[in-house]
């Protein structure tokens, strides 16, 4: 339903001669969704469309039915956690995040009780009366997201939000991502980290020079790339036995063997059959120490579908 | 045919030796300062005034051509004490411009950008980089001061002859040691505010600020407290005092010689201190 | 053979607050070339750990030795003989990408000659050749980082200290970054320690790991040993109907536990090894998808190790020695 989605539509964005964004369509549903894309290819674009910091050349947006057009309403129900890392030099944690919540026109009881909130849920209560400026890099990401998250947003947009977080803080910010996902609520935040993509994303956006390249669910993408063929690793110890063995299937269409030769790298077109044919290998007496899926996650994707770079 | 694989190797070749890594710093500063072109004018236009000087020496050696010079020329000819203390003062304010000029790009840009780290994860002290930039200044400085004040001196001995040279050695010593003491000076207070002050005009105005504020806050001192000892604070008369007692000339009226070399070694002190305090490769917040 | 590091009861206050608490390691192999990774919770003291070993405080007792020079006393030794790459944005602006190089190899002792000649190898390796004559200034972030890099290794050190080198950057280069931190370990012979929170870089990377919280040490392993040594442990993701599993391996003595959407972990028994597993999974009529012999991630030995879990899955299984949490405090291997 489209009142419940963030929408681009047909959006482009400029700055003078310099690409921001071209011809950008998307629906991003409820949930958490990675943005990922290699620096400067629009991400920061993206989210500052969302957020109504900027106005597209052409095209329209509307965030859960609003139009970033009308600041006053959108404002409310989106918070954003920019990758800048600046705060002004007098504030300290709890004013950094009060002076925000002050704008939105709560009393001032209510101010410091969600203040309070958010930075609890953050872990910085402990910190919250020295300067931001103090901070450790982890800790003035923390309190960005805290100031993000203090007026209860419908629309949590994240740049980079897990940047600079030990693993604990790591875990613990990703727990409450999921918590806000679970409340129908949408998460859009931009990572490099591709394994925690995986791991957390509901919806993945890839994007390159500007352009959208894939969207949607991880496995979903992948069937989607059908030139693709599925890679699998094996560990085995009979490897060119294995390999002569495996070549008479016809949906396997490359097998590579490891240096070692303890290893095949094998592409398959169909993955239920392979699973099927190691099986019968295995029972023959032949042994598989591992079977590994090479490529569905979201480092093959982004190796398929962007790539480039790798000397 | 052969195919070589050529990539990175270690580097498992001879170190230098700490001296020679001491000038790395210099070395690489002055080519960078010898690319502006601002830096050679005023270092050309430094040296008019000694060559000058120089045609005054050969002048006044040279009895025959003096004997043609108008009368009040012929004081100026006179090599003594006063000859000198003019020629330092000149080139003190030379001395002077060229440091504003240099000295705030050389530890601004470090200090901008973080490098210090860099610097310090190698066997680099913070004395040793402090050492290497006012080499570098000291180097340019010399270069307009000493240098061409020992000139003109073994330029007068030798159209002399030893006699004067046994008269007049203290001013050749004090020619040297006054202007050491001023390239002290000058270099600290531009080290220290480039460390200070990210932007190069503004620490250079602010070199030349230091010397100018001081000398006006020694005369309101005077004169609103009817004391002399308020040019104690101001390093340039304090330096002028240094170097007329030493050139034998007479010294103005006000704190005697010592004071003002306690004064300045004081002040030499404190900006060696303020400056070792913004060198930390490592800021510690308590 | 002398280790890479060496610390014996290393205390260390700033200010008023004593941030390193009692350090007592012994880490890499002087010469081998080995990757160390240095993890812990903000405030652990990692940071200051690094800066101790670089010289820039003085330990308030105990010591600590790189490549068996003291830190603090012999620094200048120390100091000729690593690399650092800062975790903060650290260059030069106005300097090209080859001057800067020069000068940062000159200050290492090189001489001049060879000193350029290392610039130019060293910005090619990082893949920094083509923008080598433009000023640092104008370098992404990215980039900047190939440069702090190529700094900390362009004098051919027999160490070089990391600290969070992919911070910033893209997946590709995220994946230069790590190729070239093993070819220096493998291919160059350099000791490194990585200072990261991203666990699975040093996954990737480290043979050995070293874990702080609050100022000192709380776990110390070999992660190359606790790769050869978890036969015994299973990964298992299968697809079908998956619910008599638990049972079936149970009869022939494995534990299992599921962690859902098909996924299991096994305990294998001495007697039942991976053929016993296929042979289960086909009778079940179960095809599997993905298989793999794994202990413990390094994220849950972290877990563990500072304190917000209990036990590791492969702590719970019987008859099992449990080897690399019992590896001796000076860390040998």
């Amino acid at each position: 339903m489209t009142g419940a989605e963030v929408i681009f539509e047909d959006v482009s964005k400029f700055y003078g001669e310099v690409l921001g964004v071209n011809k950008v369509t998307l629906h991003i549903p409820p949930g958490i969704t990675s943005l990922v894309g290699p620096n400067g290819s629009g991400k920061t674009t993206l989210m500052n469309l969302m957020t109504g910091l900027i106005h597209p050349d052409r095209g329209s947006i509307s965030v859960l039915g609003l139009s970033p057009r009308d600041p006053e309403h959108l404002m409310r129900i989106s918070g954003y956690a920019t990758q800048f890392d600046s705060a002004p030099r007098w504030a300290t944690g709890m004013e950094f995040v009060t002076t925000g919540l002050t704008l939105y026109g709560y009393s001032s009881t209510e101010v410091r009780e969600r203040a309070w909130q958010a930075l609890e849920q953050v872990g910085l209560t402990e910190a919250a009366g020295r300067k931001v400026a103090g901070y450790s890099k982890g800790m003035r990401q923390r309190v960005r997201l805290a100031q993000a998250i203090a007026h209860d947003p419908q629309v949590l947009v994240l740049d980079e939000p897990l940047n600079g977080l030990d693993p604990l803080v790591r875990a613990d910010t990703i727990n409450l991502f999921r918590h806000y996902a679970s409340q129908g609520r949408h998460v859009i935040l931009s990572s490099h980290v591709l394994q925690e993509v995986d791991l957390i994303s509901d919806q993945v956006i890839l994007i390159a020079n500007g352009m959208i390249v894939a969207e949607g669910e991880i496995r979903g993408v992948r069937d989607e790339i059908s030139e693709h063929p599925s890679q699998f690793i094996l560990r085995c110890r009979d490897a060119s036995r294995i390999a002569s063995m495996l070549f008479c299937e016809d949906h396997v269409t490359e097998i590579k063997m490891n240096d070692d030769r303890l290893g095949l790298l094998v592409m398959t077109r169909n993955r239920e059959e392979f699973s099927r044919a190691l099986t019968r290998i295995a029972l023959a007496g032949h042994v598989i120490d591992g079977v590994i899926p090479a490529d569905e996650n979201v480092d093959a994707l982004y190796e398929y579908l962007i790539g480039g770079g790798r000397s | 045919m052969a195919v070589y694989k050529r990539g990175y190797q270690r580097y498992q070749g001879p170190l230098t030796t700490h001296w020679q890594r001491l000038l790395v710093l210099p070395r690489f500063a002055w080519q960078r300062l010898f690319q502006q072109r601002l830096v050679v004018i005023l270092l050309i236009g430094s040296l008019i005034w000694p060559l000058l000087c120089a045609g005054f020496v050969y002048l006044s050696n040279r009895l025959d051509l003096l004997q043609s010079l108008p009368g009040d020329l012929k004081h100026m000819v006179d090599i003594s004490g006063k000859f000198f203390l003019v020629f330092m003062n000149v080139q003190s304010v030379f001395a002077l411009l060229l440091a504003a000029m240099t000295g705030p790009g050389l530890i601004a840009p470090d200090l901008a950008n973080n490098a210090l780290p860099l610097y310090f994860s190698r066997p680099l002290t913070r004395v040793d980089y402090v050492a290497a930039r006012m080499a570098t200044l000291a180097g340019l400085l010399s270069f307009i001061t000493w240098v061409p004040g020992m000139a003109l001196f073994f330029m007068q001995t030798g159209m002399a002859g030893g006699t004067w040279f046994l008269n007049n050695w203290r001013l050749g010593a004090g020619v040297f040691c006054g202007f050491i003491l001023w390239i002290a000076v000058v270099s600290l207070v531009a080290l220290a505010s480039s460390a200070y002050v990210k932007w190069r005009i503004i620490a250079g105005g602010l070199v030349l600020g230091f010397f100018f504020l001081l000398a006006g806050v020694a005369q309101m001192v005077n004169a609103v407290l009817r004391v002399d000892w308020g040019s104690l604070l101001d390093p340039v008369r304090s330096m002028y005092t240094i170097w007329s007692s030493m050139l034998g000339v007479a010294p103005p009226d006000g704190p005697g010689v010592w004071s003002c070399v306690s004064v300045l070694a004081a002040l030499a002190f404190l900006l060696g201190l303020i400056l070792e305090r913004k060198l930390r490769p490592v800021e510690v917040i308590s | 053979m002398p280790s890479a590091i060496e610390t014996d009861n290393l205390r260390l206050m700033l200010g008023r607050r004593e941030i390193l608490r009692g350090i007592s390691c012994r880490l890499g192999v002087s010469g081998a070339g080995k990757a160390i990774g240095l993890l812990g919770p903000n405030g652990a003291g990692k940071s200051t750990l690094i800066q101790t070993l670089l010289g820039f405080h003085r330990p308030l007792s105990g010591s600590a030795r790189i490549l068996g020079f003291d830190c603090h006393r012999q620094a200048r030794e120390v100091r000729s003989r690593i690399g650092y790459m800062p975790e903060s944005d650290s260059f030069i602006a106005n300097m090209t990408a080859v001057s800067f190089l020069r000068l940062m190899g000159e200050l290492s002792g090189m001489p001049g000659e060879a000193a350029l000649e290392k610039a130019h190898e060293v910005l090619f390796h990082v893949g920094l050749g083509e923008a080598r004559y433009r000023t640092l200034g104008t370098y992404s972030l990215g980039m900047k980082q190939m440069a702090k890099l190529a700094q900390a290794i362009v004098h051919g050190p027999e160490l070089v200290i990391l600290d969070e080198p992919t911070n910033g950057l893209d997946p590709s280069a995220r994946l230069r970054m790590l190729k070239l931190v093993r070819e220096m370990k493998e291919d160059h012979g350099m000791s490194v320690v990585l200072c990261s929170h991203l666990l699975r870089d040093v996954e990737e990377v480290c043979d050995e790991v070293v874990i702080m919280k609050d100022g000192l040490i709380v776990h110390q392993s070999n992660l190359e040993e606790e790769r050869r040594s978890n036969r015994r442990f299973a990964e298992l993701e299968v697809s079908g109907d998956d619910s008599l599993l638990a049972e079936r391996l149970g009869a022939l003595g494995a534990e299992a536990v599921s962690e859902g959407g098909g996924r299991w972990r096994i305990v294998l028994p001495p007697g039942l090894d991976v053929a016993g597993l296929w042979q289960v999974t086909a009778r079940l009529g179960l095809n599997v998808r993905k298989l793999t012999h794994r202990r413990d991630s390094l994220e849950e030995i972290f877990m563990k190790a500072v304190g917000h879990l209990q036990r590791t899955p492969g702590d719970a299984s019987p008859g099992v020695q449990p080897q690399a949490e019992e590896v001796t405090a000076d860390g040998r291997l």
